[in-house]
């Protein structure tokens, strides 16, 4: 959070106040070892109150608040490097929570105020917008491998079958028919199938599950930001382990918020509204929405009509 | 032959070491020594076992660690003649340790450094502490099984966490510490029974040798047992399933594997062809499986099948990921303690964003890839992992989060 004292006699904004108070919010110093690769910014509030656009308003004190994300430097430098290395050019970077954030939500479900939860195969991302600004971002550094190698070593198999048997059999949330239900390992009369309890898979994934869920619910209470009126719009979640049937359910019972599995960005063929492409099409989404606000409405040209055709954009 | 003349000795290190081997029952094994050494006087008056050994007087007056290593350790250190009488020259050292407090973590590194020099075959079986025990117990095992691994032929450990998902749905955590112990005494009792008894396969010390021929490395230890109906199927289906075989830290190669089988008299060469037709598919390695099979007259129709396999250290390099100093030099467990920084204290600073997440993951798989499939790191923490085992801890208040949840949190899986 950055402050200003408004500096002219007559209590009006100017642009060197709100220079000022940029400044005074970026100022807090990293260690050398990270670097800042995302800035954020928040509402302003003049005296307190949230106001859009500051210049040219009254009041005595400015404020504007940056939620800040660093990354550990060589961490960056190396991933940099490597797309250097095939000789293509890094025009900018952007943390895939707000890609995946920024096409999968409507503005009004932004206004609302909604959590998108991007669960992966390694990690989760979420993004938590409120009153229409991102306020919050984090990852958890879980993910659907998580599940996997939990299921390979408590049934006690390998993790190509772990894996099939998630997909196949596997639910987020344990019910206590689970106990009498039976399923076969491989299912298709190999030497060697077992069978065992659905309540060993389920009650697996449960413990993963709920415990992803309750970390981010202890980000938020962290950060001050669990207030569930304030995320009217609820939990949307995206990435390949939100197929995991009933996860909505978990995502409920942990987070006290309603939920829900994103069906993908509007303007974007059916083939590709698919839980495994909302980071790459927020990706997408945000490099071609740069490319419109530099060029003003100009007409495109390049790459850009093209990609539009082949992604219905 | 039965080895007339075999000495055998399983001491108990510590509290939790002197309890499992006061409650081994070794029937018809009457040459089996026993023997316990504990900083607790109290603990010690109370134990079944008749040699004891009272350690550290000076040090605690009789009054135990109180849970501190540096005590457990100085009070070892300080009646190195004693340990070294009640050692003995054995044939077979078999220690038996609960990590995690003072005495056992630290004083059972002494007690192995001692019965190695003897030229005894030393093994030993240790229990890591449970997750709700809390994190310092954990370090200070993980320090401690990682240096003692480095002192003794072979180590089983044994996490009570897994070791908690073979007792009843119910189970409470007095129970939970008496599996433990009937696991060690299955263990042991296997060993005994067949290094003792003339078998039907005969092995003996000489095999139990050739399996644990240096110091270091990883043992592979796991037992299946069943009685009734089709015993030998469901022993072999109980071993194939064991926790301890599946904790997601199986070497990628056994050097040698040795597998002993205890049968009634029914216990005929065809079942144990069988037996050993089976095993050998499961756990094909390098070398042939040594197997021995013995027949306990006290038993019919019921079978056990228990499996010891040693994966030696590969000579390699040591990388900057490196934690443990792997050297097979003879620098004293204290030296070699000493230097063993216990960095997660940095770790539980950091706030969960800074820790640089799957990015670095990905590094460092491609790191442990690069440098070839025989490594595998020694340290205990990597246990329980599965794959995740060559990448960098995940700690998130306190707790590694690819260890899976559900063993954290003590919730059992029943499969079958």
């Amino acid at each position: 959070m950055g402050t200003t004292t408004v500096g002219s006699s007559d209590s009006v904004v100017r642009s060197a106040d709100v220079e000022q108070a940029t400044v005074d919010a970026k100022r807090r110093k990293l260690t050398a070892d990270r670097t800042y690769i995302h800035h954020i910014q928040n509402p302003f509030s003049i005296d307190g109150q949230q106001v859009e656009n500051p210049l040219s308003k009254e009041g005595d004190r400015l404020q504007v608040g940056y939620w800040s994300v660093h990354a550990d430097r060589e961490i960056v430098s190396e991933s940099l490097r490597v797309i250097s290395g095939i000789d293509l050019e890094v025009s900018d970077m952007i943390i895939s929570s707000i890609a995946s954030g920024a096409v999968l939500l409507e503005e009004s479900e932004k206004d609302n105020g909604a959590l998108v939860v991007d669960i992966g195969g390694g990690t989760t991302d979420f993004v938590l917008y409120r009153k229409g600004f991102i306020v919050l971002t984090g990852v958890v550094p879980v993910g659907g491998d998580h599940i996997t190698n939990d299921l390979s070593i408590g049934l006690r198999v390998g993790r190509k079958s772990a894996e099939e048997s998630k997909i196949k059999n596997g639910r987020a949330y344990y019910k206590a028919e689970d106990r009498t239900e039976k399923v076969w390992l491989y299912g298709d009369m190999t030497i060697g199938d077992r069978e065992y309890p659905l309540a060993a898979i389920t009650k697996i994934i449960e413990a993963r599950v709920s415990e992803i869920f309750d970390i981010i619910k202890d980000q938020l209470v962290d950060a001050d930001l669990y207030v569930p009126a304030d995320i009217a719009s609820g939990v949307v979640m995206t990435g390949g382990t939100s197929r995991l049937v009933g996860i909505e359910e978990v995502a409920r019972r942990s987070l006290g918020l309603d939920a829900r599995q994103s069906e993908g960005p509007r303007d974007v063929s059916p083939d590709l509204r698919v839980p495994e492409y909302s980071s790459a099409l927020g990706l997408l989404h945000y490099a071609l929405k740069g490319q419109e606000d530099e060029q003003q409405h100009a007409k495109p040209v390049g790459i850009f009509p093209r990609l539009r055709d082949i992604l219905n954009f | 032959m039965p080895e007339a003349g075999l000495k055998i000795k399983i001491i108990g290190v510590g509290g939790a070491g002197t309890n499992a081997v006061g409650s081994i029952a070794l029937a018809d094994l009457d040459k089996v020594q026993f023997a316990a050494i504990n900083t607790d006087a109290q603990a010690l008056t109370k134990s079944s076992i008749k040699e004891q050994l009272l350690i550290g007087r000076a040090v605690t007056r009789g009054l135990g660690a109180g849970g501190e290593v540096d005590i457990g350790r100085a009070a070892a250190e300080s009646d190195r003649e004693a340990i070294a009488t009640l050692v003995g020259e054995m044939d077979l050292i078999i220690l038996v340790v609960g990590f995690g407090g003072g005495t056992g973590s630290a004083a059972a590194c002494v007690v192995a450094e001692i019965a190695a020099k003897t030229g005894a075959l030393v093994l030993a079986f240790a229990t890591l502490p449970f997750h709700f025990e809390g994190s310092r117990r954990k370090r200070i095992a993980e320090a401690g099984v990682g240096e003692l691994r480095k002192l003794v032929h072979g180590l089983i450990p044994l996490p009570n966490d897994v070791l908690l998902q073979e007792g009843e749905e119910d189970t409470s955590v007095l129970n939970a510490f008496a599996i433990a112990d009937r696991w060690i005494g299955r263990g042991v009792h296997s060993l005994c029974i067949m290094l003792l008894k003339a078998g039907l396969i005969n092995q003996d010390l000489g095999s139990l040798r050739s399996v644990f021929q240096r110091r270091g490395g990883k043992t592979i230890f796991g037992t299946g047992i069943a009685s009734g109906g089709d015993y030998v199927k469901d022993a072999l289906d109980d071993l194939f399933i064991c926790p301890l075989l599946h904790m997601g830290d199986r070497p990628a190669q056994l050097d040698r594997v040795l597998v002993n089988v205890v049968g009634g008299a029914d216990l005929g060469i065809a079942k144990v062809n069988e037996i050993m037709s089976q095993v050998s598919q499961r756990f094909g390695s390098r070398e042939d499986i040594v197997f021995g099979a013995v027949i306990d007259d006290t038993r019919s129709e019921s079978l056990e099948i228990c499996i010891l396999a040693k994966a030696e250290m590969e000579q390699r390099t040591p990388t900057k990921a490196e934690n443990a100093n792997v050297a097979e030099s003879s620098t004293s467990p204290l030296q070699v303690l000493d230097t063993l920084g216990l960095e997660t204290d940095v770790d539980q600073d950091q706030l969960p964003q800074q820790r640089a997440v799957h990015i670095s993951k990905l590094l460092s798989k491609k790191k442990a890839v690069a440098e070839g499939q025989d490594e595998f790191t020694f340290n205990e923490e990597d246990a329980q992992r599965g794959y995740f085992e060559k990448t960098d801890r995940n700690v998130y208040k306190d707790e590694d989060l690819d260890v899976p949840t559900y063993l954290r949190r003590g919730i059992k899986i029943k499969l079958r």
